[in-house]
């Protein structure tokens, strides 16, 4: 696997596509022979909350708007991007906002995308988001 | 994507059902309507077996935390039992194994709540 294998959906913005992306993912990662349930598990679990934070928080779930998805594997590791057509957020201060309570309802996404990504990545304004799994190494 | 909650124990105020199934932003409300729906306001004590969830998202957390919270309001308690490992990851990571009581098996979580409800002299329990 010299080269990039590219996936590219573009989804509607309702949860129920999350499955579909989800779908994608694990179809890609098998026919690469990745099958690390715990590497499996963990690339689903980010997907799930980059999606929903792209659904809920950015898109607000208008249907009119769309999240572009692009996950990318190579030999050594598999990159997740997702953008949204939102307003953006203020990355630095979301996570100032997610230290406080424990039993908040929701907020969690960020947290867990920190907690188990190798490289996480924010650009235009918070609409896009570039994940980075190592596949040998990391957390 | 459905979840199938079984009920495997209701009495003297304790509720205990098993989940199997996956618990996600695709489904956990009807999860969480469906768990509620089984909650008669007797209901003091609440024990998850997640033993049948082999994948879990913040969305299923925060089911959790509402039930949680719905607990604390009644008076009452919850604990969870039987997390596979991955998913208590995902309990680990946002930090809510410090919040919530967690045990291997459903029958050892169904005596921890007996336990502390009697030492904390809330409920009766009756001895029949």
């Amino acid at each position: 696997m010299k080269f990039w294998q590219i996936e590219n959906l573009c989804l509607e913005s309702a949860l129920e596509q999350i499955e579909l992306a989800s779908s994608t993912l694990l179809s890609l990662l098998e026919k690469n022979g990745i099958t690390d349930s715990d590497l499996v598990f963990t690339l689903r679990l980010v997907l799930h909350e980059a999606l929903s934070n792209a659904i809920i928080h950015g898109n607000q779930e208008d249907k009119n708007k769309k999240v572009f998805l692009r996950l990318m594997l190579n030999e050594d590791r598999i990159v997740l991007e997702v953008e949204d057509e939102g307003n953006g957020f203020n990355y630095e201060e979301r996570q100032r906002d997610e230290e406080v309570d424990l039993l908040h309802d929701g907020g969690r996404g960020l947290i867990i995308l920190e907690s188990l990504l190798d490289e996480l990545v924010f650009k235009d304004n918070g609409k896009r988001v570039i994940m980075t799994k190592y596949l040998n190494r990391g957390k | 994507m459905n979840v199938e909650i079984t009920e495997k124990r209701r009495e003297n105020g304790l509720l205990s059902i098993f989940l199997e199934g996956e618990i996600t932003y695709v489904n956990s409300n009807g999860v969480k309507n469906q768990i509620r729906s089984l909650m008669d306001e007797e209901i003091k004590m609440l024990v998850l077996d997640l033993g049948g969830v082999p994948f879990m998202d913040s969305a299923g957390i925060g089911v959790i935390v509402s039930l949680l919270k719905e607990m604390h309001v009644r008076g009452g308690k919850i604990a969870l039992a039987g997390i596979q490992p991955n998913v208590g990851k995902v309990f680990w990571i946002t930090k809510l194994d410090k919040v919530l009581p967690i045990y291997e098996t459903r029958e050892e979580a169904e005596s921890a709540m007996h336990v502390s409800t009697v030492n904390n002299g809330f409920i009766n329990l009756s001895t029949n």
